[in-house]
């Protein structure tokens, strides 16, 4: 089951109605201090139901294709792998009040979803419930959004604003859904 | 039984684990058990004017570059509760005392990594529709009595995240490395 909760400051409406298209980020080399371009984003309209088999093949393949990582962007995803690598580590009770450790699916998809959200202008940062959940979360000046994905493989993002009141929320398990929703937000982080 | 009564029944039952926030939320609306004192070993409900002082322990709340604690800093308060020492008045070196001192008792497991100190007035201060989205009860414990809990009075995922990011703002600009 699939929900999906937008608050009247989301500029881009219901998920399936608009996607956003990324231009491929230059692969010139850069400086590590440098921050990465901004992407070009063009929007567009997918005609008929979120659902139909015909906008679920597109989207796995505008999900496989749009995301070509620049340097940096291989330098922010290679700390945040290795986080997600110590996070491996952890055992139940690692804060001292008792959560459980992340689980290893939860902690697998997050390193996918990291690898193919390379087009976020800042690096992403982990995070761990005390549920065995798993995520990854982007902050800056112009808003908030995160990523949680449990044992059962069901994602939660959440979009809010610079003053962290909520933009959208959502509940799904598809990946790829999950990906294309967290591309749209990455124009307004 | 008393209202009273029932709080301190459910507030001190050890088998509810993850599920006692969302027991007391459903059973106690409106925050209603801070009324009484929850604890025998209490001192008396939590003041607004008084400290909760929530000690991180362990790097991974906390994010390397920026020093910042991370969004799930406060998951307890949505599940167990999240525990906090109470006080009239910020001590850093007490706070970073009982640090050290939860060190030894996880066995040095855990590095203690330094304190978040907000006014109670603030948690109780963040409103979801004139309600408040969170409650912080006195459950203080035999061998210390100044300990309390946050707990989610949220019922809806939604409006839960929400007020775990909000709460997240406010730890954030009131925590102090060791």
């Amino acid at each position: 089951m699939t929900s999906f909760n937008t608050y009247q400051k989301n500029p881009l409406g219901q998920f399936g109605v608009l996607a956003t298209m990324f231009a491929t980020i230059s692969p010139v080399s850069q400086d590590v201090n440098t921050p990465a371009p901004m992407p070009q984003i063009c929007t567009y309209s997918i005609k008929g139901s979120g659902s139909s088999a015909t906008q679920q093949h597109y989207s796995q393949n505008l999900a496989s294709s749009i995301f070509a990582p620049s340097t940096n962007d291989a330098v922010f995803l290679q700390q945040t792998l290795s986080e997600i690598n110590q996070m491996r580590e952890l055992q139940d009770d690692w804060d001292s009040y008792g959560s459980q450790k992340p689980s290893a699916l939860a902690l697998d998809i997050i390193e996918s979803l990291a690898k193919k959200l390379s087009v976020f202008p800042i690096r992403p940062n982990t995070k761990i419930g005390s549920n065995a959940e798993a995520g990854l979360y982007w902050k800056s000046e112009r808003g908030y959004v995160d990523v949680s994905v449990d044992a059962d493989k069901k994602f939660v993002i959440y979009h809010a604003d610079s003053a962290l009141d909520p933009i959208s929320y959502y509940e799904g398990h598809d990946f790829n859904e999950a990906v294309l929703l967290l591309s749209n937000k990455a124009t307004s982080i | 039984m008393t209202d009273e009564d029932s709080c301190k029944k459910t507030l001190c039952d050890k088998s509810l684990g993850v599920n006692l926030v969302s027991h007391v939320a459903n059973s106690f609306p409106d925050c209603m058990c801070e009324n009484h004192s929850v604890s025998n070993d209490s001192v008396g409900p939590v003041c607004d004017n008084e400290f909760l002082i929530h000690l991180i322990m362990s790097p991974v709340d906390v994010d390397e570059i920026t020093s910042e604690l991370k969004p799930e800093v406060n998951r307890e308060a949505a599940t167990r509760g999240m525990s906090c020492f109470r006080m009239e008045a910020i001590s850093n070196s007490e706070c970073h005392r009982l640090g050290a001192q939860r060190e030894l008792l996880k066995n040095n497991k855990h590095k203690y990594q330094g304190f978040v100190a907000i006014r109670t007035r603030e948690v109780r201060g963040l409103l979801s529709a004139s309600s408040k989205a969170y409650c912080v009860y006195d459950t203080a414990l035999p061998d210390e009595k100044r300990h309390s809990d946050v707990m989610c009075a949220l019922r809806e995922k939604a409006k839960i995240k929400e007020y775990q990011i909000k709460l997240w703002g406010l730890m954030n600009n009131s925590y102090y490395s060791k």
